[in-house]
């Protein structure tokens, strides 16, 4: 079992000492789930593998990495999570996944590649692009998919893909919006599929080296961490500078012009790819901030303590993630404010899914945005 | 036909016919001649080598001879029983097909068999035979091979039939550019048949709209009718798609000859357009005659032996045809179907069981107990254990597939433990070679591949139980009906195809999982809501099986709509309706029903067999039952403010009229005197897009008969009519009365209505009259309004919303099925009786009545339900209670409850669930799994066909 | 029973001596009505082309867009997905919940480039057997004039990326 000594090792699993502090921070278990995130790192550190099938297997984790921000050790509980699922994968075990599988299904549809996708629909007249070539490469991300998909919670995601290259233009930058970009990979990487994984990694790394950008814009929390922490090894010469919407708007602040007041009060979702996976908390709050007129209402629970939308690696759906959604949604509403912006599109997916709730939707249901679409309203 | 084939309970003799009856009712023996079929039915196993084998090629029948047939022959694809049948009129006895018959099931000297039978009930349901249309001369049947009748057209457009589905003119093959239908050939008093055959309409209809379908080539549909008569449910909505999609031209008018153009055959058929009012000569490729229904040959006989006679035309005689649909003049001895007089098939399935419900007042006390002995399951568990057992069928399938390759291919594949052949894995030896299989390898799976599961599954499956092995652990894979029967010419593919079936028949029975039949209490028990005839008639037929019935009526009087001063005859035969209603009522005084007046139904909880129903008014109780009958009735439309009615004196409606007639059954008086003249006008709130699309069926009739009664006191009536639809028993006689008194009809224009003359009362009605091109004015000193029928509010919303049974866009309860299940709505154990599933006159409505009973004992015969495992579940875990499944399941079995932890969940009801799993596709996280048919079966499948044919 | 004298493989069967490639289609059917149409078929002695492998589940309502984009993922050159006609359910309205999740598959099909015309929807009712053979026919002739599916041929792409991840 040298394979999970290793692992214990990468992941700082062989520090903890059973104080069970991540148990109880585990959102999945205030939602009364069955689930211990310890019992995992033990079983880690005694050469076991965490059992894959019952209770509190190793898919239920949300992998949304508020345990890792209390471990008095600092156990990497999210990294061992993702390596343990590599193990699983391999050894065949079937994660039963939402919706069938669909998702999964069309992300290696997309790894196998060979098709040219028509996934650029969206683009509008007025919005200036280059499909190959530039120096600022816009990341859409599976926006068109989710909408796509979804028909039946009148999914807007594009809005948000939309606002940013308007948001680019107004900057005075026609961005690389690629037809040949493929699904980052990061739902079959936290499902342990790394092989399919790769062969996306491979591809999209190939497709922005190509462009010769050098900045990635990425308004997607999960394309961008998988860009920033796990395409690493895929890129051959010198990295193009990486960051959220957000980031680069918030060092653009100057050169837009928001004029339109938007006078109106709003909530911010941290997403966990974007907040506790890579740390970016004061950007999307100072670009918000800069809307003449708007006034960010916080939740309860937010920055690195926020919840996380319970949904993010299309595995582990299930009662306990829809109570995380219901409980985040109420704070939500708690604010006042008649809108939750959120910085990934997943975010949307699944709290638009949790409002379908026929006996509490009137409870919990709030307009939901995408930050640049509230920022790309500012502007005339 | 193949469900009562398969029922334990049913025993189809075929072939065979009535030869004597004696005794009673209760008591009845009846003998019964089998005529020899030559082929043992029992050996048979409908391989087809003998058709191939014979040699004599003949005409077929059902085809009406437009489609050969052997000597040996099946009469159609789908018969019961699956066994040929040899035509000894034209077979040599070459002894063929005798040589090739591997189970050895033709004897050519099988003799007749008679048979007595001991039974309580005796059902007829001898259905009718088609006009003959050569009687009629100047159509040309049988002189022009272009003219056809409705029911070749129909073996024509039937896609397995004798031109797959195309239309084609019988002198020259050739599709047709124009085809011209005339209706009512031998009917409404031609060829000596004052009747309406009723689906002739329809019929004409859906074969215009199925030929567009079909043959875009044809250019040209007319339609020769004289009223249409889109009467039943839906129909109008049928029609008005056809003027929509402009599938057929409509010409009113019926033909006086047709000529044939010598050497084109190409048909000119005389009529006039009565409506432009010229001779039209249409052209036509080819003429279709929508044939009038004449009794059977043997209608005669069969009445004479069972005592029942004929009536007028030489159907079944009914004893009271104003009233039941299915009373033959004997006791015990029911009618049903067309056998009575033609019928549309939803109502012939509603009197099919109603005559059974009548039959079931004989049987009571000889219902078969429910038994079926248990055996001590097998132990199936740990990892799975397969076997395969390769069917030959004969040479149906091995005369094509190589089996060895296909045993030897399978035994391959991983968890396969044994792979075998046999002959005929059906047999009874090769039923014996399964268990043998089973215990000799301690197989935890079974994969047959044979014929198609949809007739062989049970047969293997009953095996399997037989031996304690779970049937849910079995999987057919269907290589010969989708295999070696129709990729016979290309015996490679079919191979590949058959190898690649098992493998995916593997990897699925590899996921199986054994499920258990649940079983739930049933409360024998039911609940009639409503007091009308419906009602009534419901809660009689049940309670005189000996189920107890509470019959809840919501006013102080049972008779509803029946009750004087509601209305006063019945037609056609005029029987006073306060006659008949005391009849209804003594017999279900007689019943035992317990009945509860000045009380409603508050609240319905649980589900078939264990239902509550809280009960208010007269009774403060809750009671059990295990089914409902929901015969709430419908309510009839108000036309404030239309025709003048509650402005103009002298307005009326027809059920205002009957309560006068009710009041003073000397004469109908306006203003003290009897009116002078008097007008009708139809369709009032009916065949209105504004109100309500379809017909309400029953003013017809009761707008002839009124206009009878009228004409009877002495006024001039005037009938205002859009088409005259006397479907009903006696009502087209009526028709002929009411015109033969010199009542005047006037045909109102699609899309206008008459004009109501008067200032203060009424005066006259103007209308344009199509028919003569010429506005008419006609006097009236009463104007009858013939008002349509809607949904009964707020009873209809109220039910709706406690049982969640479905309604239609019409606002009327929706049937399951109109042709299949007329009297059952989506949730199990909710009948609907009446008019409450939409507008119908009392005949129909006490047949649906009693049908509702006999569906209702179809649960209350048994003391448990016997509960399908197929069914979806769900994992209580995963269930985010978002509520698409209860939201999407038309059977209301998932609810959502709440468990007080902050989400809801989902419970789906074994006893409701009928397992589409159409909730499982929905379900977002996957907690529900519809059983035997999971995710993970389905996608081993998938993963089997590819993996086993790599990419070529 | 005797094991195989021949050594049986997997391969397709090739007897033929024509190496002219054929596409390889999935079936989804409804136990009612399209299931019943391919049995009619086939007592009929309709012959039709041999190219597709059927799945029968008890209603077209339960196939969901997972089951056909799994098809695609695993090399399928088309998914044909069928049921009874509207008004003739046996659940009433599962064919209707089949058009949802169809459209929704549709969509998502067209997104991820592969050809409309791999992916069809038919109504189909026991009785019309000859109708299925002629979809049978057509669609298989439909797909096999778009060729092979992008995706069917790409084993062996994957193959040579699991090298590159090994080396």
């Amino acid at each position: 079992m040298a394979e999970l000594a290793a692992i214990a090792q990468d992941t700082r699993a062989w520090a903890c000492y059973d104080c069970g502090k991540c148990t109880a921070t585990c959102p999945l278990v205030r939602a009364g789930a069955r689930y211990s995130p310890r019992r995992h790192v033990l079983a880690t550190n005694q050469g076991k593998r965490p059992a894959n099938s019952g209770e509190g297997t190793l898919f239920d984790c949300l992998t949304c990495k508020l345990c890792d921000t209390r471990c008095p050790v600092g156990v990497e509980y999210t990294e061992l999570v993702l390596k343990l699922r590599e193990l699983a994968h391999r050894d065949g075990v079937e994660v039963e996944c939402p919706h069938g599988g669909a998702l999964q299904s069309a992300m290696r549809i997309m790894a196998k590649g060979e098709m040219a996708q028509d996934r650029l629909g969206w683009l509008e007249a007025d919005m200036l692009t280059e499909p190959d070539e530039g120096e600022l490469f816009l990341w859409t991300g599976c926006t068109m998919y989710y909408d796509a998909f979804f028909p039946e919670f009148e999914m807007d995601s594009i809005a948000g893909t939309k606002a940013a290259v308007r948001l680019l233009n107004k900057l005075g930058i026609a961005p690389v919006v690629s037809p040949d970009e493929r699904c980052c990979g990061h739902d079959l990487l936290w499902n342990g599929d790394v092989k399919h994984f790769e062969m996306l990694a491979r591809h999209n790394v190939k497709l922005v080296e190509a462009s010769g950008a050098d900045t990635l814009v990425v308004p997607c929390a999960e394309c961008l961490r998988t860009f920033k922490r796990d395409y690493g090894p895929f890129f051959s010469g010198k990295k193009p500078r990486m960051l959220h919407l957000t980031e680069f708007l918030s060092e653009n602040l100057d050169k837009l012009p928001m004029t339109n007041g938007a006078s109106q009060r709003v909530t911010y979702q941290d997403p966990c790819r974007l907040g506790r996976h890579l740390g970016v908390y004061d950007a999307p709050r100072a670009v918000l901030n800069a809307v003449p007129g708007l006034e960010l209402a916080e939740m309860r629970h937010h920055g690195s303590a926020s919840t996380c939308c319970a949904g993010g690696t299309w595995s582990n759906c299930d009662r306990y993630s829809k109570q995380i959604q219901v409980n985040r949604l109420r704070e939500a509403r708690q604010t006042m404010a008649p809108v939750m912006v959120t910085a990934c599109p997943k975010c949307q997916v699944h709290f638009k899914c949790a409002m379908q709730d026929p006996n509490l939707k009137d409870e919990i249901t709030i307009e939901l945005r995408d930050v640049a679409e509230i920022i790309a309203a500012s502007l005339e | 036909m193949m469900d009562a084939g398969r029922h334990p309970l049913i025993e189809v003799i075929t072939n065979a016919e009535v030869t004597g009856m004696s005794g009673g009712p209760g008591d009845f023996r009846v003998q019964v001649r089998k005529h020899p079929r030559y082929v043992d039915e029992e050996k048979c196993v409908a391989c087809g080598q003998c058709v191939e084998a014979c040699h004599i090629v003949q005409g077929n029948e059902f085809d009406y001879n437009l489609k050969a047939r052997k000597a040996i022959y099946r009469p159609f694809p789908q018969s019961v029983p699956a066994a040929y049948v040899i035509d000894m009129d034209h077979c040599k006895k070459c002894w063929r097909c005798v040589k090739v018959c591997e189970p050895e099931a033709i004897d050519f000297d099988m003799p007749a068999r008679d048979y007595e039978f001991e039974v309580g009930s005796i059902i007829i349901a001898a259905g009718f035979q088609e006009f003959d249309a050569s009687a009629l001369g100047n159509y040309g049947y049988a002189r022009f091979p272009n003219v056809i009748t409705s029911l070749e057209l129909e073996r024509m457009l039937n896609a397995s039939g004798v031109t797959k589905g195309h239309i084609v003119r019988p002198s020259d093959q050739q599709t047709p550019r124009s085809i011209l239908f005339i209706q009512c050939v031998g009917a409404r008093g031609e060829g000596g048949r004052p009747y309406c055959s009723r689906f002739c309409c329809m019929n004409a209809v859906k074969d215009s709209l199925l030929i567009r379908q079909h043959d875009p080539e044809v250019e040209d549909i007319t339609i020769l009718y004289t009223d249409l008569r889109a009467f039943g449910k839906g129909f109008d909505d049928f029609v008005r798609r056809s003027f929509d999609e402009q599938s057929a031209h409509y010409l009113r008018g019926r033909p006086s000859k047709i000529e044939e153009e010598p050497g084109s055959q190409n048909l000119t058929v005389f009529v006039e357009d009565t409506l432009e009012h010229q001779l039209k000569r249409v052209p036509a490729d080819l003429v279709v005659l929508s044939l009038a229904a004449a009794p059977s040959d043997g209608a005669q006989a069969l009445a004479a032996m069972l005592e029942v006679g004929t009536d007028q035309y030489g159907f079944i005689a009914r004893r009271d045809p104003a009233v039941s649909a299915v009373e033959t003049a004997r006791d015990g001895i029911y009618v049903c179907g067309s056998a009575a007089g033609p019928q549309v098939i939803p109502d012939c399935v509603a009197q099919a069981s109603a005559a059974a419900a009548r039959a079931q007042m004989f049987l009571t006390g000889s219902r078969s107990a429910d038994e079926k002995q248990e055996v001590e399951p097998l132990d199936l568990s740990g990892s799975p254990r397969v076997g395969v057992l390769v069917c030959h069928c004969g040479i149906n399938i091995s005369g094509v597939l190589d089996i060895d390759d296909l045993t030897a291919s399978a035994a391959q594949i991983d968890g396969v433990v044994v792979a075998a052949e046999h002959q005929f894995a059906c047999s009874s030896v090769g039923q014996d070679k399964l268990i043998e299989l089973v215990k000799e390898h301690r197989l935890n799976r079974v994969v047959v591949a044979a014929c198609t599961p949809r007739t062989h599954e049970p047969v293997f499956q009953e095996t399997l139980s037989g031996i304690g092995f779970n049937p849910y652990l079995l999987e057919m894979v269907n290589i010969r009906d989708q295999c070696s029967w129709v990729h016979a010419t290309q015996p490679q593919e079919a191979q590949q195809k058959a190898r690649t079936l098992i493998r995916m028949g593997v990897a699925r029975a590899k996921n199986l999982k054994p499920l258990m039949e649940g079983k739930s209490p049933m409360t024998r028990a039911a609940l009639v809501i409503g007091g009308g005839i419906a009602g009534i008639q419901a809660a009689t037929d049940l309670a005189w099986q000996g189920f107890p019935v509470v019959l809840v009526e919501k006013t102080g009087e049972l008779g509803g709509r029946l009750r004087a001063p509601n209305l006063k005859y019945l037609y056609p035969t005029m029987q006073p309706a306060e006659k008949v209603l005391k009849q209804k009522l003594m017999r279900l005084k007689d019943s035992g029903a317990r009945v509860l007046l000045n009380s409603e139904v508050e609240d319905i909880t649980g589900y078939v067999g264990n239902f509550e129903a809280t009960l208010s008014g007269a009774v403060d109780e809750k009671i059990q039952i295990g089914a409902v009958i929901l015969a709430t009735g419908a309510d009839l439309y108000d036309p404030a403010g239309e025709f003048g009615y509650g402005r103009l004196t002298g307005v009326i409606t027809s059920e205002e009229l009957e309560q006068r007639l009710c009041h003073k059954p000397a004469a109908v008086q306006v203003n003290g005197a009897p009116p002078r003249s008097a007008a009708i006008i139809l369709c009032v709130g009916s065949r209105d897009e504004e109100c309500f699309s379809g017909c309400s069926r029953y003013c017809c009739p009761t707008g002839i008969k009124q206009a009878i009664l009228l004409s009877e006191q002495g006024s001039d009536v005037t009938v205002f009519y859009r088409d005259i639809r006397t479907v009903s028993i006696g009502a087209e006689e009526m028709y002929r009365k009411a015109r033969g008194l010199g009542v005047l009809f006037v045909r109102i224009p699609d899309g206008r209505k008459p004009e109501v003359l008067g200032t203060e009362k009424v005066t006259g009605v103007r209308c344009y009259d199509a028919l003569l091109d010429r506005t008419l004015e006609v006097e009236a000193d009463l104007l009858v309004l013939g008002v349509g029928m809607r949904p009964l509010e707020p009873e209809t919303s109220k039910f709706h919303d406690i049982l969640k049974a479905s309604l239609g866009l019409d606002g009327f309860f929706l049937e399951r099925h109109p042709e299949l299940a007329p009297v059952e709505t989506s949730v199990e154990g909710v009948l609907i009786a009446g008019t409450v599933q939409g507008p119908k006159d009392i005949v129909d409505t006490v047949a649906q009545a009693s049908a509702a009973a006999a569906k209702a004992t179809v649960f209350l015969a048994h003391d448990q339900v016997r509960l399908n495992p197929t069914v979806a579940v769900v994992d209580a875990e995963k269930c985010r209670g978002c509520g698409c499944c209860a939201e999407i399941c038309q059977f209301q079995a998932p609810k959502l409850v709440d468990d007080g932890s902050g989400v809801f969940i989902a419970e789906i009801n074994a006893s409701l669930c009928k397992g589409c799993g159409t909730c499982a596709s929905w379900c977002p996280s996957g907690a529900i799994s519809a059983q035997h048919f999971t995710d993970r079966q389905v996608h081993a499948m998938i993963d089997a066909f590819f993996e086993t044919e790599a990419a070529r | 029973m005797t094991k195989a004298k021949t050594t049986i493989t997997d391969q397709p069967v090739t007897a033929t001596g024509t190496e002219t490639w054929q596409p390889r289609i999935l079936v989804f059917a409804c136990n009612w009505c399209s299931y019943a149409g391919a049995d009619t078929a086939g007592v009929g002695r309709m012959e039709h082309e041999p190219h597709f492998r059927m799945i029968r589940v008890m209603c077209s309502g339960r196939i969901q867009p997972a089951f056909v984009l799994k098809a695609f993922e695993k090399g399928a050159d088309g998914v044909l997905v069928s049921g009874c006609h509207f008004g003739d359910c046996h659940y009433i309205f599962g064919n209707e919940r089949a058009v949802e999740q169809f459209d929704k598959t549709m969509n998502m099909v067209k997104l991820l480039g592969i050809e409309p015309g791999r992916l069809r929807l038919e109504w189909i009712s026991a009785a019309e057997g000859i109708r299925f053979a002629e979809i049978i026919n057509e669609f298989t002739e439909q797909v096999r004039q778009l060729g092979p599916s992008p995706l069917s041929s790409k084993r062996l792409d994957d193959l040579r990326i699991e090298e590159e991840i090994d080396g």
